[in-house]
């Protein structure tokens, strides 16, 4: 695998797929956004580590990040009134629709599919298949990105498999 | 599966792309404007709170308020009486020594004579 030169052309590579990542776990743009920002900036103080390492640290790092997010949200939530604040939750982020709206709506929908799908999956389940799976992340490299061991990863791993694999066969 | 997660990376609002453009570059400090957002009214309306509820805490009490004005006063006063006993002593002394003057300070019928 290639590493990126500097630390900021990684975080300008990952940046989007990490907003991604935060917002399936915390179902909030806002606090993606300030999850996967909290993120990056405790990676800058990492910078003098090899570029080899920055991969798991980074989805390290992003994952405690929105555990701590989703801890002090359901806190939050306690103290809140039933019927809400106004928080847009369950919403995607999309941009404005260009050329080929067709192809693109069900594109969309696809993906919107994924992510209900990836929210019903256990936290770890989640981690382990979006890491493993979807960012191809090594066995180790997962791993050290969760904070487990690799026999753990790959349990996770083929539990999320088979849930999504029935819950997606559901929707075709 | 892994070519919708990338294509939905690339398709993020311009909003939220140039949030992650300044996420990169942002210092520590600038977080809390931009984490301040659309919430600063209520930010504003704590803050408003919190320095009603200090002023009222410090705000003096009517005794704190007033003791700077009857200390003068006061001290005025036993300047006078000093000034009275140096010139007058003996009248001091035999004012103090009738107890009649004390009767008639303290009778309740005095105002009326004084009135009649």
């Amino acid at each position: 695998m290639e590493h990126a030169a500097t630390l900021e052309q990684f975080l300008a590579g990952v940046g989007t797929r990490a907003f991604r990542f935060a917002e399936v776990g915390l179902r909030n743009r806002e606090d993606a956004l300030d999850a996967v920002q909290e993120a990056m900036m405790k990676m800058l103080a990492y910078r003098s580590r090899p570029a080899a390492e920055w991969t798991p640290l980074f989805w390290s790092i992003l994952r405690r990040k929105i555990v701590d997010f989703q801890r002090r949200l359901n806190f939050s939530l306690r103290w809140r009134a039933p019927s809400g604040d106004g928080r847009e939750e369950n919403t995607i982020d999309w941009a404005e629709p260009g050329a080929g709206p067709s192809q693109l709506n069900d594109q969309r929908e696809a993906y919107s599919r994924l992510v209900d799908a990836l929210r019903a999956l256990p936290r770890r389940q989640r981690e382990a298949f979006t890491l493993r799976v979807l960012e191809e992340l090594g066995v180790t490299d997962t791993a050290r990105a969760m904070g487990c061991s690799e026999g753990s990863v790959k349990t996770h791993l083929s539990r999320a498999r088979d849930t999504l694999r029935k819950r997606l066969e559901e929707f075709a | 599966m892994r070519v919708l997660h990338h294509a939905a990376g690339h398709s993020l609002s311009a909003t939220t792309l140039a949030r992650l453009r300044t996420a990169r570059h942002s210092p520590p400090g600038s977080r809390f404007a931009s984490r301040l957002g659309s919430r600063w009214p209520w930010f504003a309306a704590s803050l408003a709170s919190l320095v009603l509820l200090v002023a009222v805490g410090v705000q003096p009490g009517p005794q704190g308020g007033t003791e700077p004005t009857q200390a003068p006063a006061r001290l005025a006063a036993a300047g006078y009486v000093d000034e009275f006993e140096s010139a007058y002593p003996s009248a001091l002394a035999a004012l103090d020594e009738d107890p009649d003057l004390y009767v008639w300070l303290a009778s309740e019928s005095q105002p009326m004579t004084l009135e009649q």
